[in-house]
């Protein structure tokens, strides 16, 4: 029976790392659709956690796919709020534009099954096109403020969850406004944590192109929705 | 602005700045159905002064159909915009396929940039007002 050599002491293996925050669960490895809910859940009742949880690294596919399928959800909310309360929202259309309202009269329609499943295809990828635009405004706009201490994609990062608030299209006419207003409020937390940039530049990377260059873009893209099913309309 | 060597992220962000580009384009019919319904500028219809947005949609729908004068005339800015976006869409994939670098836009701009930039957007203002747009 041989003798085992002396085990000689060899360097300390590392401490074990603290674990860091978990991510949003919409951004797991493993992360199947259902995962959409807790991180929407996150971003609804903890947006600032939320956005702190949000990862910088992982594959932008994510974080676009989100956006995508809030998208989607929102424009069947809204197709089907169209649907059920036409006739109020024309009632009350009618109201506030008083005479005017004859002018337009001859475009408005119920929307048939055709225009909502169509409108159905077409409304995230004009968001996308959207998406896209706005966050190269506001990302050159904190450029210049001095704020943007991360790169493009961060910003894209920020704007994809944003959309989030699009679901308070669950409220029947109101929930446009108050998505909009929410909107605004996510994305200045978002860019505050993503960007590590005080709060105040984040806000006037948001309000200035709002302010300065697309107040009636903003108008604009508010009617655009009612006018491009109208168009849709013309065109079948 | 640094110039660096293009990571997996830069690549999809190339290739969702085509895919937008090529879409944009493609939804041409339902942007010249659309425009038709659009409000006017409230900005101009309360002060009779041109905002720094005037003319954007009849600059876009001028450029839809192929005139480019007309559209710099409308709104120089908006057009060069809407031209970089397409070409820059169209340019950034292949240009990172053939190996060039990526543009980080990050950190804080030189003043010479931010003056450029400013300075754009105000000439591009008074152009608006001077030419009663």
């Amino acid at each position: 029976m041989s003798e085992q050599p002396p085990i000689e002491p060899g360097p300390l293996p590392p401490p074990p790392q603290p674990p860091g925050p978990p991510g949003l669960p919409w951004e797991e490895p493993s992360a199947g659709l259902g995962s959409i809910v807790p991180t929407a859940l996150a971003f609804v009742t903890r947006p600032s956690s939320a956005y702190a949880q949000m990862s910088l690294t992982v594959d932008l596919i994510r974080p676009l796919a989100y956006f995508v399928a809030c998208a989607l959800a929102a424009a069947c909310v809204s197709q089907l709020w169209g649907f059920l309360l036409y006739d109020t929202m024309i009632r009350i259309v009618r109201s506030l534009m008083g005479s005017q309202f004859e002018r337009f009269e001859q475009f408005v329609h119920r929307p048939g099954a055709l225009q909502i499943a169509f409108g159905l295809v077409i409304t995230p990828l004009v968001i996308l096109i959207a998406l896209f635009i706005w966050s190269g405004i506001v990302h050159l706009t904190l450029t210049l403020l001095g704020g943007a201490n991360r790169g493009f994609s961060a910003t894209l990062r920020v704007m994809c969850y944003a959309q989030t608030s699009q679901l308070a299209v669950v409220f029947p006419l109101v929930g446009g406004l108050i998505g909009f207003v929410w909107r605004i409020v996510l994305e200045i937390i978002g860019l505050s944590q993503a960007h590590k940039t005080e709060p105040w530049k984040a806000a006037l990377a948001i309000f200035l192109p709002m302010l300065l260059c697309c107040l009636c873009l903003i108008l604009g893209a508010v009617a655009f929705g009612a006018a491009a099913a109208q168009a849709l309309q013309n065109l079948k | 602005m640094n110039w660096q060597s293009p990571g997996r992220e830069d690549r999809q962000v190339a290739w969702l700045w085509a895919l937008c580009a090529v879409l944009a384009v493609a939804f041409r019919p339902l942007w010249l159905a659309a425009a038709g319904y659009l409000p006017s500028c409230p900005w101009h219809a309360w002060t009779g002064w041109a905002c720094p947005g005037c003319g954007t949609t009849r600059a876009i729908v001028s450029l839809l159909q192929g005139r480019v004068t007309a559209a710099l005339a409308f709104n120089p800015l908006a057009t060069l915009g809407a031209m970089g976006f397409v070409a820059g869409g169209i340019l950034a994939p292949v240009w990172l396929a053939c190996g060039g670098s990526a543009p980080s836009l990050a950190g804080r701009p030189s003043p010479l940039i931010a003056a450029i930039a400013g300075t754009g957007f105000l000439a591009n203002w008074a152009w608006l007002v001077a030419s009663g747009v």
